[in-house]
């Protein structure tokens, strides 16, 4: 049987993969918005009660809490949304093999390095110990360092999931998720 | 070692592999190649590391502050000011571009926001009034780099933090040469207005400036609400981006613009650059941490000190460095790589850090208005439908006036370092 028959079963694990990612996507979007929306509400917050000399010693350690959260949380949503920043002109002058090339070779460089990220994740997991200061929580204690890398690695494991994907779509010749540039640094 | 991570990180790019990823790369090609092969746990760590500082909290506010202007329509009202303002003298549009995004540049911390949001109206505007649509689109990624020079600004928060400077310093710093490249600008438009004979307008009456600046006076007092608040040391920086996002937020209120899927919107883009940014810098920190180990900056101190002991010298190679990086670079992870290497030379020639942070700042930012890595010009692309080779042939004559005030800063330090020193006094670095 062609696997690259459009019934065939690569074409139902990229249905399945696909489906698998964009709610995944949803899903930390949202988190990372979240994480982003009670940074705000948590800093302005500190402001406010500072005018009634009234503050919190906990929220600052939160919102930095969130800006970690916010930023692995995000990393996937990024890539899953074609939003990092790539030039892409070169290799579209170059012709419909550079594009082809790339689109394998793209994929499998951001795998391994995804997949050295993962690979190195229990060595961070593990040396990660003890609480973070003033982060506490509703039901006692303050929660635990590891917590600030856990959403990295599930990030990298989504991205190397995300960039499996691409490689199926080459190899089936589907159309490829072209980046946005409409993302930019600070600059 | 630098050298194989400059290079590979050049390759990667051009080869179409997303910048923070190529960074990575290039970061674990590098530590392959180290004595630290054996212990590469250190990058992830070091990611973690890097992304868990405070002192960039305030990144995300700052590029928030410019995406709520946006979106609740302030940009509107800024624009119609400067055009009420400014709009009657010679290349009128595209003077009112420029005095609009050194308006904008007062709330946002990045250049997008401009380019993005500011720049649709502009170009719009431009177009309709008979001007080419790649002058217009020169125009306004070139005003746009006049964003992150006033302050507030992402880059000049990432480099106080590489550099151990206050934020305030480095904002008050990029006042006065944010007006200069502003004043440039505009001159240089008016030198090409003549030639070209470009299309003129009415001056607007005392009562349309009034009416203006009235509709866009509340868009107008945000910049003095934020520096003021940071300088009068109210707020730190990162509760000055707060009150900054709060303050947009108020105004879609006054003015019925703020729904929610603009919030929400708002709020994605934000996240999303945010992100990006976080994640370069901790490749970048991971990157830091072995050229630090290997003592690569010393290394690179000492050839150039054998090469010239010539602090002008110095100076002028600095800033054809700076911006050649900055046309295949992107400004963050080039100051990544750039700050921590080429500090303990400026230290060695005597310069002082807040100057050379204008310097770099500035002469990376010409990179967004220059090939291959003009982010600034892919924007204009999809913002203002004109071919990247006709936006990057027209950015050219723009690149004097830019190249001039680079010169003009980095010679004359004054114009940097006078306003933070007569308001903060004289400069000590924090730890």
């Amino acid at each position: 049987m062609n696997d690259k028959n459009q019934n065939g079963p690569l074409h139902s694990v990229v249905h399945y993969l696909d489906l698998f990612l964009d709610k995944s996507c949803f899903v930390f979007l949202l988190i990372a918005n979240l994480c982003l929306g009670l940074m705000l509400v948590g800093t302005f917050a500190t402001i406010f009660l500072r005018l009634f000399t009234i503050s919190f010693y906990w929220i600052w350690p939160w919102t930095m809490q969130f800006f970690v959260w916010m930023s692995f949380f995000g990393f996937f949503v990024v890539y899953r949304l074609g939003k990092d920043i790539v030039v892409d002109f070169l290799v579209f002058k170059l012709g419909p093999k550079a594009v082809l090339i790339t689109r394998y070779l793209v994929p499998i460089l951001i795998m391994i390095i995804m997949g050295f990220i993962l690979k190195e994740m229990p060595v961070i997991l593990s040396s990660q110990v003890g609480v973070i200061d003033g982060v506490i929580t509703p039901w006692g204690g303050e929660l635990e360092r590891y917590t600030l890398s856990i959403p990295l690695g599930i990030s990298c494991l989504l991205i190397f999931l995300n960039s499996f994907l691409e490689l199926i779509k080459a190899y089936l010749g589907l159309p490829e998720t072209l980046p946005s540039h409409s993302s930019e640094l600070e600059s | 070692m630098f050298v194989l991570l400059f290079i590979g990180f050049i390759i990667l790019i051009l080869i179409r592999v997303p910048v923070s990823i190529a960074i990575g790369a290039a970061v674990l090609m590098t530590f392959l190649t180290s004595d630290f092969s054996d212990a590469l746990y250190i990058i992830p760590q070091q990611i973690l590391e890097g992304v868990n500082k405070p002192s960039l909290a305030a990144v995300p506010f700052f590029i928030m502050a410019g995406n709520l202007m946006n979106v609740v329509g302030m940009t509107d009202r800024i624009f119609n000011f400067a055009n009420a303002l400014v709009g009657h003298l010679r290349a009128g549009l595209a003077q009112v571009n420029v005095l609009s995004s050194m308006i904008f540049a007062g709330v946002s911390g990045a250049a997008v926001a401009d380019c993005a949001g500011l720049g649709a109206i502009e170009i719009k505007a431009m177009k309709e009034r008979g001007y080419k649509p790649e002058f217009a689109a020169a125009v306004t990624v070139c005003s746009a780099v006049v964003g992150p020079i006033i302050p507030p600004s992402i880059g000049l928060v990432i480099f106080a933090f590489l550099a151990q400077q206050s934020v305030e310093r480095m904002f008050l710093a990029g006042l006065i040469p944010g007006v200069i490249i502003g004043a440039s600008l505009m001159m240089f438009n008016r030198i090409l207005a003549i030639k070209y004979d470009f299309p003129t307008q009415e001056k607007a009456s005392n009562r349309e400036v009034i009416i203006s600046a009235r509709d866009g006076i509340l868009a107008l007092v945000a910049p003095g609400i934020i520096l003021g608040s940071i300088l009068g040391g109210f707020v730190t920086a990162t509760e000055a981006g707060v009150l900054a996002c709060v303050y947009s937020m108020i105004l879609g209120l006054i003015y019925k613009t703020l729904t929610f899927p603009n919030l929400w919107k708002a709020l994605t883009d934000t996240m999303l650059m945010t992100s990006v940014i976080m994640i370069i810098i901790g490749f970048s920190i991971a990157m830091g941490w072995l050229l630090a180990i290997e003592q690569v900056p010393q290394r690179i101190g000492d050839t150039i000190f054998a090469f010239t002991e010539s602090k002008n010298v110095f100076l002028a190679l600095l800033i054809v460095f700076i911006i050649l990086v900055g046309c295949v670079v992107e400004g963050v992870p080039a100051k990544l790589m750039l700050v921590p290497m080429l500090l303990p030379v400026i230290d060695s020639f005597g310069i002082d850090r807040v100057h050379f942070g204008i310097i770099i700042q500035l002469g990376l930012l010409i990179g967004i208005a220059t090939p291959p890595m003009g982010i600034g010009l892919y924007i204009m692309v999809e913002v203002g439908k004109v071919p990247f080779e006709k936006v990057s042939l027209a950015v050219l004559p723009f690149m004097i006036p830019l190249m001039l005030v680079l010169i003009l800063l980095t010679y004359i330090p004054e114009l940097t370092l006078w306003l933070p020193n007569y308001i903060l006094g004289p400069d000590t670095p924090i730890n």
